[in-house]
């Protein structure tokens, strides 16, 4: 008797995603969490949003996610990055106040039908056959509670065997001072699953009432922005952060105790972030630079915690201190909890097909950290694809993937299914091949309607979307009705001078701009999201349809699909890489074998031929 | 949702050049009709497919004719591709195919990579991989020995060129990207907007390299003018040792453009010999003027023939324009003839002077000693093959892209990494730059 189709294992920004899409998909879902008083916890930044991310928060919301309403209703600051450099690396980035989060999270959660919380420590993850087509997982508590169900989602972040150090001392840690998951990884390696180890690690929390902020730059939040069109406008006042820099006090302090940090003086894997280096790396990796930025982050409306942006560091509690007294405006500072470096159990994510599913084990899902990702928004926009294709698994019906040209989260999946990570993974805009036309301010009309077809977009978000396809084909036929000079306004509108409204970004150094709206007052009745929409369209279209051609070439491999082919089949020609790619990765199109490590253009043909030939073959006993 | 338009159409030479009478120049994909009835001034839709036609390719913009021509119109899927496509045969040599290439890249379409026709051909079900794979050998085969043959030439002072080129808008780039992706910690945008301007100074000059190299592969293009009876035909026969043109003292002899190779010291030079200009009513002779006037248009440098035995006439000085666009020398002819002519007037243009006597066939070594320092001079040694150049002028226009647009780093962003990959193609690297592993090598990113 099954208790739950659905089964999700952790309840952070993958968990919850995962939880709330399948439950919306109207498939019972329970998610189990080691600690419910943290769910949608932020134990790093309390930051959501920045490049490469915005734009995974905003393909989360298009699809019916709850990412962007939970920042919106959440954050402290909000702020657009990048705003002179182009609508393609625009990006919202937004600090939230960790605790009210939290409670968000966790309402959300509450308030969905279908959907049943649990607290407890999975320690086991079995399969059992009896005689159903489809294999039934049985996921043990360690307080012996035990559930059957038809899917598991395994989102179990930096738990698995978690590790927390601080120089030579470490503690057993799924973060913080939280307790790990120490029995599931070798569940998950009976299942026949292969692990590997991550390291990753924080900054010191300090006490606001101990920092001098005139000694430091004010960094304001702006008014007006939020990620979600469905959130109402917010008033709510701002919190500033602050920006400090290291000194070279601050640089001799630490090299002179590198010889403590975690991976030096512990067994430690050295796996970690490249992007976001410890402050001993950094010594050692840019030795040259005299200063490094450092921003103090408060951690929420109600504390007097902030957060040390760029001081991530494992090094004893009392140099952490010394180290930090260095830095200007932080001379009297208290640490409240030090930082401290983690490693971690996760899987290979070669193991994954584009679904997210585990490729020899049906009904089996990853999301998040334990692929080798990092970030919240880089979990969550997993948690989205794994919470759709659970459902979708469950009621048997074909799975639903994102493809390179048409999302972020769907060049973050290929990556980790087609090229696989060696170190913590996160999104850049630099990763996307069509960043021109994949943007966070037209996340919605990407996405919006495949969500609606899945059944996750609310009438509302649906209407939203609606309105604004109308609004922006109302504008552009204006546009090419109206005529300025001897050009129509739609050809006038893609001089750099011009823009198509008051509050469109302009190109650095234009000083008289030329607004359309002033002069053409009927357009001020469309919404500035419809008008920045097509602002963009007019002035990027030659590089946009550009873009579109390369997507075609693109696809067509991609929708070139290879069939189960037997495993003893030897295909003359091909290389030898190009055949153990395909024999241990099992590339579901010419175009996923293409990507992969190895493959040359001519291994691609050389499939293509044996494919059409084994079809026609089996075309003919037909 | 976002429009899906058609796959790119693509073109390239498919004859060898610079061998053979006659010059293919094939257009393959979705536009190949419409862009064929643009640069040919006529509807092929309408017109019957898998027939030779006759035509003349044009450039849409200008008008001017580039060449005659004869096509073949064939609709997908019954064509090799198994597209649209259109096969256009040219005159042969050096220039005729180029220059229709050139015209078709201007209107829409895309250079073919190296095998693309026949991967089309394949996917669209048109050959077995057998065929394929034949063509696509060949292909590679021409290009491992082209690898082999542009790292050997690229030697030295040049290859260095190509290679700081290549790596300096490689770190442009991938400042840019670091900038981008790390708004809050790196800001590199003024940097890479200096580096951006100094790499585009850089590039006009390796585009007067690149000048160098076509005129090497290509040959020089010298065209001899003046007016009637000056010798222009004697000095003609005199730089080719051999009586090829016609010479007699008849004014307005030579009616067609006469058109010669020769190689001074290792470089490539096409002579031309031309019709003297004058005051007609024969028709004949108008068209050659009117020929004259097409050779002069395309020539690297020119020769103006002046007669030493008479005074300069306003029909000499009616040339000192195209001496001026063109650039070139003032060759005094029949200096073994009593002098008359009024030197230090030529002088005040500011115009070289050489002389000789064609008929004699004395300072006809000067003429191309002059010539040769006067046209490469470049402290590039550049040699390039068509599409090496091809690609570069590619590159070219995206550096120009980037720095009109530098006001948006994510259109910039675009064009680096589409230069950069061209710049890839000639080294023979893998055609993507791993952008995260070298922000990551580079910058001090993260939080």
């Amino acid at each position: 008797m099954i208790d739950y189709p659905i089964t999700i294992i952790g309840g952070g920004h993958a968990g919850i995603e995962s939880a709330l899409t399948s439950a919306r998909l109207k498939v019972p879902t329970l998610l189990i969490a080691i600690n419910l008083d943290t769910v949608g916890w932020t134990p790093c930044n309390p930051a959501i949003g920045g490049p490469g991310k915005a734009q995974l928060v905003k393909e989360i919301d298009a699809l019916g996610g709850e990412m962007a309403l939970l920042t919106d209703k959440t954050f402290t600051q909000i702020r657009m990055l990048n705003t002179s450099r182009g609508p393609a690396v625009r990006s919202l980035r937004s600090q939230i106040d960790r605790i009210l989060y939290h409670r968000e999270a966790k309402n959300a959660l509450e308030r969905t039908p279908q959907l049943s919380l649990i607290q407890g420590e999975v320690v086991d993850i079995a399969r059992v056959k009896k005689g159903r087509k489809k294999p039934l997982f049985k996921v043990t508590l360690r307080d012996g509670r035990n559930y059957l169900t038809q899917a598991v989602v395994l989102a179990t972040g930096t738990y698995l065997k978690g590790v927390g150090r601080i120089s030579s001392y470490s503690y057993p840690s799924g973060r913080g001072m939280e307790p790990p998951a120490n029995y599931l990884s070798n569940s998950l390696v009976k299942l026949g699953l292969k692990i590997r180890r991550f390291n990753t690690g924080t900054t010191p929390r300090i006490d606001g009432r101990t920092i001098d902020r005139e000694e430091m730059s004010l960094q304001p939040g702006e008014a007006g922005l939020k990620f979600s069109p469905l959130t109402p406008p917010i008033t709510r006042e701002q919190l500033p952060s602050y920006l400090t820099y290291t000194t070279l006090e601050t640089h001799q302090v630490v090299r002179e105790h590198l010889h403590l940090t975690a991976s030096r003086s512990t067994d430690m894997v050295k796996v970690g972030p490249r992007y976001c280096p410890s402050i001993e790396e950094k010594m050692v990796w840019f030795p040259e630079k005299e200063r490094h930025p450092v921003f103090l982050e408060p951690e929420g409306f109600t504390t007097v915690e902030h957060y040390v942006q760029g001081m991530n560091i494992s090094l004893p509690a009392e140099i952490q201190l010394k180290i930090l007294r260095t830095v200007p405006g932080m001379n009297r500072v208290e640490i409240i909890r030090p930082g401290y470096a983690i490693d971690y159990d996760l899987l290979d994510s070669l193991q994954l097909q584009s679904q997210l599913m585990v490729k020899n084990i049906p009904g089996l899902f990853t999301a998040g950290q334990i692929n080798g990702t990092t970030g919240y928004e880089e979990a969550a926009c997993q948690g989205i694809i794994t919470g759709i294709n659970s459902a979708l698994y469950v009621m048997g019906e074909e799975g639903f993937t994102l493809k390179r040209d048409e999302a972020y989260i769907g060049v973050l999946v290929d990556d980790l299914t087609t090229k696989g990570v060696e170190e913590p993974y996160r999104m850049l805009t630099s990763r996307v091949e069509y960043r021109l036309s994949l943007r966070q301010d037209n996340a919605d009309l990407r996405l919006t309607p495949l969500g609606r077809k899945l059944g996750l977009v609310s009438d509302e978000r649906y209407e939203q979307y609606v309105k604004k396809v109308r609004e922006i084909e109302e504008i552009i036929a204006f546009l090419k009705g109206k005529r300025k000079r001897e050009n129509s306004l739609y050809d006038y509108l893609k001089r750099p001078e011009v823009s198509i409204g008051e509050s469109s970004y302009s190109p650095a150094g234009i000083k008289e701009r030329d607004i359309l709206t002033n002069s053409f007052p009927e357009l001020r009745r469309y919404t500035s999201e419809a008008l920045e929409e097509v602002n963009t369209r007019v002035k990027y279209e030659g590089y946009i349809t550009r873009e579109n051609k390369r997507m075609v070439d693109f696809r067509e491999m991609e929708n070139f699909l290879i069939p189960d082919l037997s495993e003893d089949l030897i295909i003359p020609g091909l290389s030898s890489l190009g055949a153990s790619m395909l024999k241990s990765r099992k590339p579901k199109s010419i175009g996923e074998f293409l990507r992969m490590p190895g493959v040359s253009p001519q291994d691609g043909l050389v499939l293509l031929d044996k494919i059409r030939k084994v079809k026609a073959v089996s075309n003919k006993r037909l | 949702m976002i429009a899906r338009p058609d796959k790119e159409t693509i073109s390239a030479i498919s004859t060898p050049i610079g061998v053979g009478a006659m010059g293919i120049v094939r257009v393959s994909g979705p536009q190949a009709i419409s862009i064929g009835s643009r640069v040919l001034g006529k509807n092929l839709s309408k017109l019957e497919p898998r027939k030779a036609l006759y035509g003349f390719v044009r450039d849409p913009e200008t008008g001017n004719l580039i060449d005659e021509v004869v096509f073949i119109i064939y609709h997908a899927p019954s064509s090799y591709t198994g597209e649209d496509m259109l096969e256009i045969f040219t005159h042969g040599g050096l220039v005729a195919p180029r220059e229709v290439l050139q015209v078709l890249l201007k209107n829409g379409v895309r250079l073919a990579e190296r095998g693309e026709f026949a991967r089309r051909g394949f996917l669209n079900n048109k050959m077995d991989l057998v065929k394929a794979q034949g063509i696509i050998d060949v292909v590679d085969a021409r290009s491992q020995k082209a690898l082999f043959t542009s790292v050997y030439r690229l030697k030295g002072e040049a290859s260095e060129t190509v290679v700081s080129l290549k790596k300096k808008l490689e770190q442009i780039l991938v400042s840019l990207e670091a900038t981008v992706d790390f708004p809050e910690e790196v800001d590199e945008e003024i940097k890479v907007v200096t580096e951006l301007y100094r790499v585009a100074e850089e590039m006009e000059l390796l585009l007067k390299g690149m000048e160098t190299s076509r005129r090497l592969r290509q040959g020089l293009k010298v065209v001899i003018i003046g007016k009637t009876n000056v010798g222009k035909s004697s000095l003609y026969n005199a730089l080719l040792q051999e009586e090829r043109a016609i010479v007699t003292s008849i004014p307005g002899t030579t009616r067609d453009v006469l058109e010669s190779q020769l190689e001074y010291q290792g470089y490539p030079i096409l002579i031309y010999d031309t019709a003297g200009i004058r005051a007609t009513s024969d028709e004949i002779e108008t068209i050659s003027i009117s020929r004259t006037r097409q050779a002069v248009k395309g020539a690297d440098m020119v020769l103006l023939v002046i007669d030493a035995s008479i005074p300069l006439e306003e029909e000499d000085e009616e040339f000192f324009y195209d001496l001026k666009e063109k650039g070139g020398l003032i060759i005094l002819n029949k200096i073994d003839l009593p002098e008359k002519i009024d030197r230090e007037r030529i002088l005040s243009y500011g115009f070289s002077l050489l002389e000789t006597s064609a008929r004699m066939g004395s300072g006809i070594d000067n003429i191309l000693i002059k010539v040769v320092e006067m046209a490469f001079v470049s402290n590039l040694d550049l040699m390039l093959s068509e599409r090496e150049a091809n690609y570069l002028g590619e590159v070219l226009k995206h550096i120009r892209g980037a720095v009109e647009n530098i006001s948006t780093l994510d259109i910039v962003g675009h064009h680096l990494r589409e230069g950069v990959t061209e710049l890839r193609k000639i080294l023979g690297e893998e055609p993507i730059i791993n952008l995260t592993e070298e922000i990551f090598k580079n910058f001090c990113v993260g939080k």
